[in-house]
């Protein structure tokens, strides 16, 4: 499972530029590295005005969503990788947390992620009552599994692909960040309410041609980077920390 | 067992600092490996008034504890000047090579030996020298051998481009008015 970090890259799909995922303001991973624990906004911060800030413009869901449950404010959002590299439109770095630092009875799937949109272009959520006023229990009831029952979510999300009879690629049925751009973001979601620490086991990861764009960039710059690069040096400092105590282990798929 | 933070640069994260020991240290992001220098006590004072230091005077239990404040500083002074520091010198880039994680290292190689590749021996020379400075890399024989090689095949490329260029330079001939400018990448 997994959170993402962005910096400017170039994309390897167009090679244009892109200040990607959310680190251009937030420095999410370099967040996380620096405390050893994923925190989610309530514990970030107290003042629920910094809070709406970093829901940005999904704040009115966000809250309404949280609100509903007892746990809610103790809930961090992951999406579930299936050991692939996560989103690229959520940065450039994927940190990715085994299976087994997570309580089945802390953890639930849904089959969509939990603010997605009824269609393109609507802002109408799929798991919320007309105007997003609340959240419509009924429907995403249907949507939840459990850790023992992930795999038939799974096959339920897709099942139109299995019946086609073609030839599966078995991850795209997870996550499916390649079919869409950048932008594409249809990802089964795993809802957590437990600490997740940094500890042993946990995966940083980077695609390869991606990280390497950003060796380009660094060497032969075309485009204007200053302040990033300094960001990025001491972001890869704070994961040798990491490394070293054998606390995480970094790879490029 | 305190350390103190002497003073800082608000700009860039610069820290002048005491550790338990008494002994004073300038240091500079990304801190970590690289970047400790000792100072003695007579350079105090001048360093904090010609280069731009705040004087702080704040304790902290470890030198990551500094480190971290001090990242801090630098961070937010970067994100209120958003992005018009926009350059990057030769120094941040080597920073940056010496601070790739060891899962990173392998694909990184492999990006120098393309660079040699490509005839772009500056960024081999450049990025690898860095390299050769990564603790991590020098954990991997294999791959700090083929940096090391990298290296020397640009050098000696760039070597020959230049003896190339002169090949036909007999200085009896030249014209003495006539200025020559190399261009060697």
């Amino acid at each position: 499972m997994a959170v993402f970090t962005g910096f400017a890259v170039k994309s390897s799909l167009d090679a244009k530029m892109y200040y990607s995922g959310r680190d251009q303001h937030d420095l999410v991973l370099s967040k996380i590295l620096k405390v050893g624990a994923y925190l989610n906004a309530y514990e970030q911060f107290a003042d629920a005005a910094q809070r709406e800030v970093h829901f940005s413009k999904f704040k009115n869901e966000r809250t309404v969503f949280d609100g509903t449950f007892t746990e809610g404010q103790k809930f961090k959002y992951l999406n579930f990788n299936n050991g692939q590299l996560g989103i690229p439109a959520f940065g450039d770095f994927t940190l990715a947390f085994p299976l087994s630092h997570f309580q089945a009875d802390k953890l639930v799937f849904v089959k969509y992620n939990s603010l997605i949109r009824k269609e393109t272009g609507s802002t109408q959520c799929l798991y919320f009552t007309e105007n997003n006023e609340s959240v419509l229990l009924e429907t995403l009831e249907k949507d939840l599994s459990t850790l023992a029952e992930c795999r038939k979510l799974i096959v339920l999300k897709q099942k139109e692909d299995l019946g086609s009879g073609t030839d599966i690629d078995h991850n795209l049925l997870v996550l499916r960040p390649f079919a869409n751009g950048s932008k594409h973001r249809d990802y089964v979601e795993a809802i957590v309410w437990q600490p997740i620490n940094i500890k042993n086991g946990v995966r940083l990861r980077s695609e390869k041609e991606r990280f390497e764009a950003l060796i380009d960039e660094i060497t032969n710059p075309r485009v204007k980077l200053g302040a990033e690069v300094k960001n990025i040096t001491e972001l890869l400092t704070l994961i040798n920390r990491y490394e070293n105590d054998e606390l995480l282990a970094t790879e490029l798929i | 067992m305190n350390f103190e933070l002497i003073a800082a640069t608000m700009t860039d994260g610069y820290g002048i600092v005491a550790d338990n020991h008494g002994e004073v240290y300038l240091v500079k992001p990304p801190f970590g490996f690289y970047g400790k220098y000792h100072l003695s006590y007579e350079q105090i004072e001048p360093t904090i008034a010609q280069f731009g230091f705040t004087r702080l005077g704040e304790t902290y239990p470890s030198w990551d504890a500094v480190f971290e404040r001090l990242r801090q500083i630098a961070w937010q002074a970067r994100r209120e000047v958003g992005d018009t520091n926009t350059t990057i010198s030769d120094e941040d880039k080597k920073a940056f090579f010496r601070s790739i994680p060891a899962g990173f290292l392998v694909g990184t190689v492999e990006k120098l030996e393309s660079y040699l590749t490509k005839g772009d021996f500056y960024s081999v020379v450049l990025m690898g020298e860095a390299l050769l400075e990564n603790k991590n890399l020098i954990k991997k024989e294999i791959l700090y051998a083929q940096v090391k090689a990298a290296i020397e095949k640009a050098k000696d490329k760039r070597q020959e481009l230049i003896s190339s260029r002169f090949s036909n330079l007999k200085p009896e001939n030249a014209d003495k008015k006539r200025q020559f400018t190399l261009d060697i990448q």
